[in-house]
């Protein structure tokens, strides 16, 4: 930047006579105040218009003056809008008057436009967080809710199975190891009332994966089915089998392929329990 | 040695005025009272040289006070001092009253030709110093105290003035500058001497 070459290029002068656009009088004023140099010539130019026009005074009649004291009574002075506002607009402002309430306006304009924009962002950002964040907390809610549900079937069917087990017309039959499993046993409770059927493994062989228990009870000579069961989560808990039987003479307990045989695997017996 | 009393001559006006401009801003009215007193030959001296009309320039220069009065919070002391503030809403008002007597036809500004003499005779009021002062300008070169003040006084752009007295831009501005330079060393002799 040629400080020299811009004091010299005559638009200081023009400033000062106030003969610039509003755009070269801002640039004049950026430009005073980066450079000393200029904001000093600019002072001094100032300073020579003011002293022209000191030798240029004629005074007034007297009765002027009495007439802008009156006047001035009348007239409010117009305050800065806003702390915060003022000090740009006193900044714009120098010599220019007409155009003050445009600029608080757009001024007024641009901040509401940065404000309801940023309140809307904020509002979007929010909603779409507390979106996910519902969803989120609905999954949970619902898994909860199964597990809860799952939880209390457990419970009531713990209950049922207390209940039963210390039921007067629960009968508790031992069944035994065959010759094929001596070591085998796993205890059957009857409840002649209900007709509900408990089983309770102490020790059966290990399954092949194929392979299933199956529960039978005989009655009146003949084996009927009592359903199917795997031995890892039955054997330490008491499980409920899914069929009700009356009368029954024994139960029997054979190893069958997965979903269970319409009839006994007779040689597959493991263990057997006269009532 | 001149830009020593130059600066003296300054800076207590300037603390002056800071102090003064927080009084109006303030609301004073007599702050406002001592302001008229101090600057409104000098505005009033502006305003005749644009309008040309004692009836005008009176009605003028009640605008431009109440429009002081009215926007002093305006004024940004880092810009320049208050007192060329001051002049500037002079100078546009006036300047807006003779544009909107123009539109009215009842002056043609196109037409006038301008007469350096007027708003200098000599009124009641007028300091000795000051009419020193109006000697050194009447000491322009007559082409520089025309260029200065169809610029200051008329409001027309240097191109408009360049274009109207068929002059080339750069010749109007260095004229101008020349005007203002010429002016400046003579209130700063003559500031050394008094």
């Amino acid at each position: 930047m040629d400080i020299n070459a811009y004091i010299s290029s005559g638009i200081l002068e023009s400033y000062v006579l106030g003969n610039v656009s509003a755009q070269e009088q801002q640039e004049v004023e950026c430009m005073a105040k980066i450079y000393p140099e200029i904001k000093n010539e600019l002072l001094q130019l100032q300073d020579t218009m003011e002293q022209y026009a000191m030798a240029n005074a004629v005074a007034p009649p007297a009765s002027v003056k009495k007439k802008i004291m009156a006047a001035i009574d009348q007239v409010e002075q117009e305050k800065p809008v806003s702390d915060k506002v003022l000090p740009m607009e006193k900044n714009e402002q120098q010599g220019k008057l007409i155009p003050m309430g445009w600029k608080i306006a757009v001024a007024a304009t641009v901040l509401l436009t940065i404000g309801f924009a940023t309140l809307w962002f904020n509002a979007k950002n929010s909603s779409e967080r507390y979106k996910s964040q519902m969803a989120e907390m609905k999954n949970k809610q619902d898994t909860m809710l199964q597990e809860r549900s799952s939880i209390a079937q457990q419970i009531q069917q713990e209950e049922k199975i207390n209940f039963l087990l210390v039921h007067s017309a629960t009968r508790e039959i031992n069944l035994q190891g065959t010759k094929k499993s001596p070591a085998a046993a796993v205890r059957v409770y009857w409840n002649t009332t209900t007709e509900d059927v408990l089983l309770k493994v102490d020790d059966l062989p290990a399954l092949p994966d194929n392979k299933q228990y199956q529960l039978w009870a005989i009655v009146s000579g003949q084996p009927v089915d009592m359903g199917v069961f795997n031995l890892a989560p039955a054997q330490a808990a008491v499980v409920q089998m899914p069929v009700k039987v009356k009368d029954a003479n024994a139960f029997a307990i054979t190893m069958e392929q997965k979903g269970g045989s319409p009839s006994p695997t007779m040689s597959a017996m493991y263990v057997m329990g006269k009532i | 040695m001149n830009k020593v009393i130059f600066g003296e001559m300054k800076n207590p006006s300037s603390q002056l005025n800071a102090a003064l401009t927080q009084r109006l801003q303030n609301g004073d009215k007599e702050a406002f009272e001592e302001l008229y007193d101090q600057y409104n030959a000098a505005l009033y001296g502006i305003i005749c040289k644009i309008v040309r009309s004692e009836e005008v320039s009176q009605d003028v220069l009640q605008d431009a006070f109440v429009k002081i009065w009215k926007h002093i919070h305006t004024y940004n002391p880092t810009k320049g001092s208050l007192f060329t503030w001051m002049l500037n809403i002079a100078r546009n008002t006036a300047i807006d009253q003779l544009r909107k007597l123009k539109k009215e036809n009842k002056v043609d500004i196109q037409t006038l030709d301008f007469n350096v003499d007027m708003g200098n005779t000599t009124a009641p009021g007028k300091n000795e110093n000051t009419i020193g002062v109006t000697a050194l300008v009447q000491k322009l070169p007559e082409e520089q105290k025309r260029l200065l003040e169809y610029i200051y006084f008329s409001g027309y752009t240097q191109k408009e003035v360049s274009e109207k007295l068929d002059i080339p831009l750069g010749t109007v501005k260095s004229r101008v500058r020349s005007a203002i330079k010429t002016l400046r060393k003579a209130f700063n002799t003559f500031l050394f001497w008094i």
